[in-house]
């Protein structure tokens, strides 16, 4: 029953009083390491055309002082928002990464492991990054506080961007949904030609949230080095 | 990050050595000099005695 708009991301699926939305996450550790046991068909090879070219273009944004091996953290976590996103697209599949205990679990220790190194081991790299090259001196103390509020609200965006826009797009498709049923036949096929091209916005916001949550986690920890 | 590896730091003469927008340890030093600045503007209206309203009879 919907008792408000968002009750269409609360948990449901329940065995013994236990919530068991959550496995809906760990469906990606299903599909993807089918290449160990089979023969690559061609989705397995498209997929590894995928990721070697998120790691070429990670690898560029890491620079050469990175170690070998980098890049596989950040297409890891690619590959886990951009299968949440997607599955979370058919029908009755739960979304996780409209929820912001999992986007935040994903942000948080991200940005929280690379502040501690960054401000343990490089301390004065950190302290100059505050003021970009080649600011007027004028300028200088305001990009101090700016860049200091920008370091500390980094987790909360990464969480709240992909949150948002999932929402955003779920509800959206949700409402439009909900009116079907008090329409005529007649503006009934102009709702479903709309549902389809929402559905296509949606499965390409899916994919490009996720990279830009990986792109974004991997400059951040370029930063730091 | 580049950082100031092709700056020369001859250029800079007096305070601007030490604090500057173009090299590593200016721009550390501009930072450092900055926070210690609004620590001790949020100390000082800590520890600043508050005015006791008096009250009339």
């Amino acid at each position: 029953m919907m008792t408000n708009l968002f009750s269409v991301f609360d948990p449901s699926t329940s065995m013994l009083n236990m919530s068991l939305n959550w496995i809906s996450t760990m469906m990606v550790i299903i599909m993807l390491p089918m290449m160990f046991w089979l023969i690559p068909n061609r989705p397995t090879i498209m997929w590894s055309a995928i990721t070697k070219t998120l790691h070429n273009e990670f690898k560029t944004l890491l620079g050469t002082n990175s170690m070998n091996g980098t890049t596989f953290m950040f297409i890891s976590v690619f590959s886990l928002i951009m299968f949440n996103n997607f599955m979370g697209l058919f029908p009755y599949i739960f979304t996780s990464t409209s929820h912001l205990t999992f986007t935040l679990t994903l942000s948080l220790p991200l940005w929280i492991s690379f502040m501690m190194y960054g401000w343990l081991n490089h301390t004065q790299h950190m302290f100059a990054h505050l003021v970009p090259q080649g600011t007027p001196a004028v300028l200088m103390p305001f990009m101090v506080c700016i860049e200091t509020i920008s370091n500390l609200i980094r987790p909360g965006t990464l969480a709240v961007r992909l949150a948002a826009n999932m929402i955003a797009g779920h509800l959206l498709m949700t409402l439009l949904g909900n009116t079907g049923s008090h329409m005529s036949y007649s503006l009934l096929s102009i709702l479903i030609i709309t549902q389809i091209a929402l559905l296509t916005l949606e499965s390409a916001v899916s994919i490009i949230q996720s990279y830009v949550f990986a792109v974004l986690s991997t400059l951040y920890s370029s930063e730091v080095n | 990050m580049a950082g100031d590896a092709h700056v020369d730091e001859s250029q800079f003469k007096g305070l601007s050595k030490y604090f500057n927008g173009t090299t590593m340890r200016g721009r550390a030093n501009v930072a450092k000099a900055t926070y210690a600045s609004v620590g001790l503007l949020i100390l000082y209206f800590t520890m600043k005695p508050k005015k006791k309203t008096e009250v009339k009879k």
